[in-house]
């Protein structure tokens, strides 16, 4: 269970009143009077039948793993007159310092540690390239000189003889080793090291996880939402396993009863690197479906089948879900209309649609319509529209926020009649206010679970810029460090850093500054966003901070002990439609065209109080009213049109 | 206040057991079954209704349907999904008597549930968000797999909804209560 879903959870059970002493009461006054509840009887779903007939698929999994390697039936191996210490080329005693691999992570220890069935056995077997991995770092592991040498050739064989292995022979700046791979388990079966012209044992281990032990946490953490007993398992539920090992992190792929989960881990410590529940790729509804959908919604599919309509989709892979975006021209009396729908990757569902024009019977009318009928109920003159969209879950409406005169509006407008179908408020605007500092510090602590009274070195210190202020609030728990940048009037935390105390580390702060320098940024705003956090405290410390600047997001990780900037990434880009597509669709919301404009301007901009989304914001005059319409990047939703005279 | 249990999977056989010795007439059985899942059935019924005063009303009719019904319970190793069927069903059956939709407006932040003492700042921002960036389908798979700890399969049953969409459901309404906090 994540922080998120914790904080749920203790909000409901906090929530929760005790009636249990009336409870008890009217039972006892009804005793015996039983009145049996009628049950609904369901069938077996479908995934059940269809995992059945897969299950057989499942069993003849990963006996080809193993399939095509060449066998060598001779161990070259001799056995070695004396073991030694990893040593140094000057005759320095090298130390094997590997940390001891874990398993220790939230859920995983309620479960048994169970294995997969035999016939699944072999997916926890190694491939050559992954062996290779194994002896090479088991060998950087046990002599950490070599990592300095750049020059290095490994050859290897797979023998069968035996205990199936993989042998290697890897020469590294002239030192020469043979290292020996259990081709089951991964694990060291033998080493040795050419000392004066003699193959010699030597002590190479490398401490990680095996591949039985990843699948297990992985189950380990499915099963909260999936089903892993021996029972599923034998009704076929599970379909299939691959577990790769891949420079140093174990790719876990899972198919279950048609879902396919994957999972990283990190080799050594077991630390789950990343999870998906549902991946996109092998899950998601085919284009064709997904215009299928629009289309059939549309009610012109066979239209599109005759090849009448040209129709374009986009595959957008959002987290945490992707979505189509189906789009295409409808043409009524000689006048072209852009029909636009998204749709849910995975379900197929329709997750909202624009359709622009003048709509018959049952279809939605247009935001641009929903707005023109709530100004003609208002009769303002100069208004400014901050929020609108389509809520399309049930029954669909267009949630509308528009702000006249000092006063807001929050309106719900049906969006088939266009009626104005529920008022939620229309009073004045607040002045804006600046949360005192005893309020602020009681929020950040509320982010951590220290309790108060371990506290120390409690700061929070006001700083202000152009855009508003934000408070800067620091404390101490017993092992931690945290930081928070929340700001000063709407209360939102948009920056949160935390990291252990250790000896030697340099601080968050510290670690912030080197990464703003390095890219050459400061902060110029209150809603700045930044997240630092420790990393690698087994190994070599590092900080990973995370910041977004003017729209555009940036990665740096730091050196913890020597504040080195290790790696950058580029600044990353996530987001979909052009600008051209962006320009279509607020034309098109408003019912005009590119030639019915003057000063028509597409630029890119963050949008919301977050400063979350980013968006494209189209401008155009028409009329005399000056149109500013801000449209989301992702797929095209229109997130609020202004429009002034 | 009732607590939930901490892992609803094992306690599958103790709640079986625990409706039938209900059924059996035990009054400590069903004190116990209600400790064990009220927290679940009062948030799933809040979920629905939004009305923290309609949700405790359930929550009450909700156990003493339970002790009426326990005898016809049959095991399916379903128990916490027949308890919370039960509360759907009085939640819907409420709904439907009162003919009212519920709208946001309803969910009135300042009334019982804003000023219960046992909440804390946070614990009223997160039903806040709840109650207002969810939508219902949204806020009920949240609760009945975070609270009540039912897996997104025995949601997908209990909703009628295929399970991709609860688990497609699900990761958004998380992704959405992670960005209010």
């Amino acid at each position: 269970m994540n922080r998120t879903e914790r904080k749920i959870k203790k909000a409901f059970e906090n929530a929760t009143p005790n009636v249990l002493g009336p409870i008890l009461s009217q039972c006892q006054q009804q005793k015996g009077a039983v009145s049996p509840m009628k049950k609904k009887s369901r069938p077996l779903t479908k995934f059940v039948n269809i995992a059945a007939s897969l299950g057989i698929v499942a069993l003849l999994f990963g006996i080809g793993s193993v399939a095509g390697m060449l066998l060598f039936p001779d161990n070259p191996f001799t056995p070695g007159s004396s073991l030694v210490e990893p040593e140094k080329p000057d005759g320095l005693k090298g130390s094997i310092d590997v940390p001891a691999g874990t398993t220790d992570f939230e859920g995983f220890n309620t479960l048994p540690p169970e294995t997969l069935p035999e016939e699944y056995r072999t997916v926890f077997h190694y491939s050559y390239e992954e062996a290779k991995y194994i002896a090479h770092h088991a060998l950087i592991e046990a002599f950490p000189w070599l990592q300095d040498i750049s020059h290095c050739v490994i050859s290897g064989e797979y023998a069968e003889g035996g205990t199936p292995s993989y042998i290697f022979n890897i020469d590294i700046g002239g030192h020469e080793f043979r290292i020996s791979v259990d081709e089951a388990t991964g694990n060291i079966a033998d080493s040795q090291r050419l000392l004066d012209g003699q193959w010699v044992d030597c002590a190479v281990r490398f401490d990680f996880i095996t591949k039985e032990d990843a699948f297990n946490i992985a189950r380990g953490n499915f099963s909260r939402e999936f089903d892993f007993s021996d029972q599923a398992i034998a009704a076929g539920l599970l379909q299939d396993v691959t577990i790769t090992l891949d420079t140093g992190v174990y790719n876990i792929r899972i198919l279950y009863d048609g879902i396919v989960l994957t999972m990283d881990l990190d080799v050594i410590t077991g630390e789950i690197l990343s999870v998906n529940l549902p991946m996109e790729k092998d899950d998601t509804i085919s284009k064709e479906a997904a215009i299928k959908v629009a289309m059939t919604d549309a009610g012109l599919y066979e239209d599109y089948l005759n090849g009448e309509y040209q129709v374009h989709c986009k595959l957008f892979d959002y987290d945490p879900l992707p979505l189509y975006y189906v789009c295409f021209n409808v043409m009524k009396e000689d006048i072209g209309y852009v029909w636009a729908y998204v749709i849910d990757g995975i379900g197929g569902e329709i997750m909202a649609s624009s359709r622009d024009g003048q709509y018959p019977g049952d279809y939605l009318i247009s935001p641009g319509t929903a707005l023109d009928r709530l100004l003609d109920r208002l009769q303002v003159g100069f208004y400014k529209v901050t929020c609108l969209k389509l809520n399309t879950d049930a029954k669909p409406y267009y949630y509308i926020r528009l702000q006249v005169d000092g006063a807001i509006y929050e309106v719900e407008i049906d969006a088939y009649t266009g009626e104005i179908s529920n008022i939620i408020s229309g009073g004045e605007i607040d002045p804006p206010t600046t949360i005192d500092q005893e309020q602020v510090i009681k929020d950040a602590i509320c982010y951590t679970e220290c309790p108060d009274d371990r506290i120390e070195n409690l700061t929070a210190v006001l700083e202000e810029y152009d855009d508003g202020a934000v408070w800067v609030v620091r404390y101490e728990c017993p092992n931690c460090v945290h930081q928070f940048r929340i700001h000063a009037e709407t209360g939102i935390c948009h920056s949160m850093s935390s990291a252990h105390k250790l000896p030697g580390i340099c601080g968050i702060e510290k670690a912030e500054e080197i990464a703003l320098k390095d890219a050459g940024v400061s902060i110029e705003s209150s809603r700045f966003c930044i997240s630092t956090n420790l990393r690698g405290l087994e190994d070599e410390p590092y900080y990973v901070v995370y910041f977004v600047l003017r729209g555009t997001e940036y990665r740096r990780t730091i050196d913890a002990r020597t504040g080195e900037v290790l790696s950058r990434d580029e600044p990353v880009d996530t987001y979909g439609i052009s600008e051209f597509e962006a320009t279509i669709i607020a034309l098109h919301t408003n019912g005009f065209t590119a030639d019915e404009v003057d000063n028509l301007a597409c630029t890119q901009k963050r949008f919301g109080e977050n400063n979350e989304a980013l968006s494209y914001v189209v401008s155009f005059s028409r009329d005399g009213y000056l149109y500013e319409c801000w449209i989301g990047a992702g797929f095209g939703e229109i997130l609020s049109i202004i429009r002034t005279n | 206040m009732p607590r939930q249990a901490n892992n609803p999977r094992s306690d599958t056989t103790d709640l079986d057991q625990l409706i039938a010795a209900v059924a059996s007439g035990s009054t400590d059985a069903l004190e116990r079954l209600y400790r064990l899942t009220g927290t679940g059935v009062y948030s799933f019924a809040l979920s629905i209704l939004k009305n923290s005063m309609d949700a405790e009303d359930v929550l009450q009719d909700c156990y003493i349907q339970i002790h009426r019904a326990a005898g016809s319970y049959k095991s399916q190793r379903k128990p916490m999904a027949w308890i919370l069927t039960i509360t759907k069903n009085l939640c819907y059956r409420r709904l439907r008597d009162a003919n009212r939709a519920v709208t946001l407006a309803q969910y009135d932040r300042n009334s019982h549930l804003a000023e219960d003492q046992r909440l804390d700042a946070e614990d009223r921002l997160v039903l806040q968000g709840c109650m207002e960036l969810l939508t219902d389908e949204e806020r009920q798979i949240v609760v009945l797999h975070v609270v009540s700890g039912l897996k997104h399969r025995q949601i997908a049953e209990l909703m009628d909804l295929k399970l991709s969409t609860v688990l497609s459901k699900y990761r958004r309404a998380i992704e959405k209560m992670k960005n209010h906090f």
